[in-house]
């Protein structure tokens, strides 16, 4: 009932805010490197966000960010064979994919300015994310791979801090890069046979803003 | 009202006591329908394919106070034969996946001959050793619902085989590999396990 009750004070502040306020719907794509795994792993994101300037320092955001499982990691691996006809060990490949579903709210404080256009933001925001990774190895009949890893996921919530530059093109849309990271404090780790720790992802975001409202 | 809370409590008790606890990590293969990886990490399971049909050892539990029994999927069994070649005995409990209650009780067993003599100690020179038994030096054996194959050609790999004594007197170890078996009209194949060895395991 509790989360409820959250769930709809935000929404509510949301769109009050949304009737006073300028209000952009940004479009973002991101890469990102993985902090916890030693870089290992890369991520290639898009996300959405519905962005409420309610005053010139101040900027309100609900966001909703993907990462598809679509660039992974190739590591080798021993299989074997109890088969004497065959050899003992062979070395087979298996990617594995990083994958995460994100719902955030953030804030944007203003920073400075270096032009009329041109402003740097720091960014704050929290949220609930499910990360986890699709593990595929291509293992020959006969050969059973040791340890292979396993599809997984968890959930749980995450803070991030970033720091932004935005650009106004013209007075309808403005472009934005950002930079940051995020992690889940609270997350149980992936589970046995993993040998992978939760994901804490560096990202560089790259984002175009439409405006939406007639403020 | 405190009579009330001490029947609470009590009964909270009774229940806790006799929560079981299962030691068997089950972790589905992605690339092999109904069969767990391949692991050395002590997950207390064998599975297979006995004629096609997937077929999984029990969970190793411990009992609570309701049901005080230590159930084990394994049993390592030395045996001494005074004037023959001794034997060591590997057998798991289990079921088929697809038929839980008509299957269980099946059990897969592998005979391996070993010389006089053998230790606890000798057992961790199969480690990382491939090993295929003819049908009468060693050999496999199954017996489920339909099934009795007694002596059956076998090709093992033991990727782990530790055993030793804990000061305390009590066995502990590690044990994990592959096998298959095949006999006229039988086969057993992609059979994996995965095991810590302990006190209700080993009779040596």
């Amino acid at each position: 009932m509790r989360a409820v009750t959250i769930v709809l004070f935000v929404f509510f502040s949301f769109f009050c805010a949304v009737v006073h306020s300028q209000v952009y719907m940004n479009f973002y794509a991101n890469v990102a490197t993985d902090l916890a795994n030693n870089n290992q792993f890369q991520q290639l994101g898009i996300g959405w966000q519905s962005r409420i300037s309610i005053n010139n320092k101040f900027q309100f955001f609900v966001q909703v960010q993907y990462v598809p499982p679509l660039l992974g990691r190739e590591i080798n691996k021993p299989a074997f064979t109890a088969n004497p006809l065959l050899p003992l060990q062979i070395t087979v490949a298996e990617k594995i994919s990083p994958t995460q579903f994100a719902v955030a709210l953030g804030h944007c404080f203003l920073l400075g300015r270096s032009s009329a256009a041109s402003s740097w933001h720091l960014v704050l925001l929290t949220g609930y994310g499910v990360q986890g990774y699709r593990a595929k190895a291509s293992v020959p009949e006969s050969y059973a791979l040791l340890n292979a890893e396993i599809k997984q996921s968890v959930g749980g919530f995450f803070a991030g801090l970033g720091a932004e530059w935005q650009y106004d093109i013209g007075k309808k849309s403005r472009l934005y890069v950002q930079l940051g990271s995020h992690i889940y404090p609270f997350n149980p780790t992936f589970k046995s046979p993993s040998v992978y720790k939760n994901w804490v992802p560096l990202q560089l975001s790259v984002g175009y803003g439409i405006k939406t409202s007639k403020k | 009202m405190r009579v009330l809370q001490f029947v609470l409590l009590s009964v909270c008790c009774v229940c806790w006591l006799g929560c079981k606890k299962n030691y068997t990590r089950y972790f589905p293969d992605p690339n092999s329908n109904g069969q767990a990886i391949f692991s050395n990490t002590a997950n207390n399971l064998m599975t297979c394919f006995i004629q096609g049909k997937p077929w999984r050892s029990t969970d190793r539990s411990s009992g609570g106070f309701i049901t005080p029994v230590n159930r084990s999927e394994l049993s390592l069994y030395y045996m001494d034969i005074a004037g023959g070649s001794d034997t060591l005995r590997i057998s798991w409990e289990g079921y088929y996946l697809e038929d839980v209650a008509a299957s269980a009780n099946s059990v897969v067993v592998l005979k391996l001959p070993v010389p006089d003599g053998f230790t606890k100690a000798n057992f961790s020179q199969f480690k990382g050793k491939r090993l295929s038994l003819n049908g009468t030096n060693g050999y496999g054996a199954v017996s489920a619902p339909g099934i009795e194959q007694p002596f059956c050609n076998a090709n093992i790999y033991f990727h782990e085989a530790v055993l030793h004594t804990r000061a305390n007197g009590t066995d502990s170890g590690y044990i994990s590999g592959l096998f298959e078996l095949s006999a006229p009209a039988f086969v057993l194949s992609s059979g994996r396990f995965d095991h810590f060895l302990g006190q209700y395991e080993v009779q040596w």
